[in-house]
């Protein structure tokens, strides 16, 4: 993940203090995780600013190890969100986390950590548990768009800037100026920022799936680091308004048509069912936690372990 | 693209923004068009590509579409060797879409569609570094060129994701081995 000396000998040393930390989001302490990457962020922003010299490769990747730890903090807030049934917050909170995972993915080198892997599809398969299928996207008319590094238009070919990259620690973006009129907003399904939902309330229906996986991490029957995918299917279920009547009598369902032309085949009726699979490989692998801070090729191995355990 | 758009004006005579709905369609066109302004292009001469702005939706100023800049600075660092003019118009649109939103360009002689085709493709390939697994990157683009074999100018439009304009490409190279 990391191919500088420096900060790849400081995530090194931060091992202990982050496979802490992703303990205690396992166990839902709030208040020691949260305590516990404070801890980690003074140790990196004490390291770091005495690199502020350094070349260009190092600050990248200070900028890198910083998305790591914002990723570890969100990670956190999207279980606790949800354990404390703040369950609109945990959507935002999981977007954060997903966003944290896109630039670490973009800017990391060399041999990923197993963690990265993990997170992404899991955070992936969370995602799917949630209401929002649709998102609202605007469409507005700028002058420019201002260069973050330089101030020129990052647009333009004066500005040597590439939207997105870094530039020694520091990513380059645009700041719109001249914003003009909003033209249209948009109903979409592929949006920039998909934290722009219709919000619904915590306690609503929608969140019915999210409020199970909330009660599975209080009840202590599922820990957040358990949760590995969903399984997604169709269940046949009695219809407890079924009546069953004579063909020609009048429907039991009050539309007024005859039984065989209306609710006649409705004996049973098709229910959406998801199932939440947890993940079986700590039972196996000793270390848990730590596994997951183990680089790819050190992986290799404990998957050829866990195969000749199942053979 | 467009399913339905609601009216601009919403009681009181104030003016909201318009509500458009937008789905996952894919389209890959080709017509034939009579546009004035490529045939001024193609009668100066211009080799390369042109970035040229247009109206969106309501705004009746010319705007470049949202990726044109960053994928014009891609151009410039990539293939040097392509020429590209600009005509930045009234501004920029801005809409907020993980969709990559091309801009109207037009072809000179010296580059064939399945060449831009392709170009567009590394672009997005390059631009979807650090995409998650579940994530697949949709672009849309139009490209006007002139039709050498028949005399007339064409105007190609494609809505889709990445593996269709894949596939797209592969169309057009095939037609192009048919008829040599």
């Amino acid at each position: 993940m990391f191919v500088t000396d420096h900060v790849a000998f400081l995530f090194q040393k931060l091992h202990p203090d982050l496979i802490n930390f992703m303990n205690l989001v396992d166990s839902m302490n709030s208040a020691q995780a949260i305590s516990e990457l404070n801890k980690i962020r003074s140790a990196v922003d004490l390291q770091s600013s005495a690199w502020e010299n350094e070349r260009d490769e190092v600050l990248n990747e200070v900028y890198l190890l910083n998305r790591f730890i914002n990723l570890m903090g969100s990670y956190s807030a999207t279980w606790m969100n949800i354990a404390g049934s703040k369950f609109a917050d945990s959507w935002y909170s999981l977007q954060d986390s997903l966003d944290h995972l896109r630039s670490i993915k973009k800017f990391s080198s060399g041999t990923g950590i197993r963690l990265i892997d993990f997170l992404e599809n899991q955070l992936i398969e969370l995602e799917k548990l949630y209401p929002y299928n649709v998102f609202f996207s605007m469409g507005a008319r700028v002058d420019l768009f201002e260069c973050s590094i330089c101030g020129k238009d990052i647009d333009s070919l004066e500005c040597e800037h590439i939207k997105g990259e870094l530039y020694r620690g520091k990513l380059a973006y645009g700041t719109a100026k001249g914003i003009g009129s909003i033209d249209h907003v948009a109903m979409v399904k592929h949006p920039q920022d998909k934290r722009c939902v219709v919000k619904y309330e915590d306690d609503g229906p929608q969140f019915e799936p999210v409020r199970y996986l909330a009660h599975l991490l209080t009840s202590k029957t599922m820990n957040p680091l358990s949760f590995n995918h969903l399984k997604f299917s169709k269940r046949r279920e009695k219809n407890p308004d079924f009546k069953k009547l004579p063909r020609n009598d009048v429907c039991f369902c009050g539309s007024g048509k005859k039984f065989k032309k209306c609710c006649i085949d409705k004996e049973f009726l098709e229910f959406d069912h998801i199932d939440i699979v947890p993940r079986e490989i700590d039972k196996v692998i000793e270390g848990g936690v730590t596994s997951l801070f183990l680089d790819g090729q050190t992986i290799g191995k404990f998957g050829t372990y866990l195969h000749q355990v199942y053979a | 693209m467009n399913m339905a758009d609601n009216s601009d004006k919403q009681g009181h005579g104030q003016e909201f923004p318009r509500l458009h709905f937008l789905d996952d369609k894919e389209t890959c066109e080709m017509a034939v068009v009579d546009d004035p302004d490529f045939q001024s292009f193609l009668r100066a001469g211009i080799v390369g590509l042109k970035f040229v702005p247009r109206p969106y939706h309501s705004c009746e100023e010319k705007l470049m579409s949202p990726n044109a800049g960053d994928f014009s600075k891609w151009l410039d660092r990539n293939h040097p060797e392509i020429n590209l003019t600009i005509d930045k118009g009234d501004g920029t649109l801005v809409l907020r879409s993980s969709d990559f939103w091309l801009p109207l360009v037009f072809l000179a002689s010296d580059v064939a569609l399945p060449i831009y085709l392709n170009l567009v493709s590394n672009y997005l390939y390059d631009r979807m570094k650090g995409a998650l697994r579940n994530e697949k990157p949709r672009v849309h683009l139009e490209a006007v060129f002139h039709d050498k074999q028949e005399g007339v100018s064409k105007k190609f439009s494609y809505e889709g994701d990445a593996e269709g304009l894949q596939k797209a490409i592969k169309k057009f190279d095939l037609n192009r081995f048919l008829d040599e």
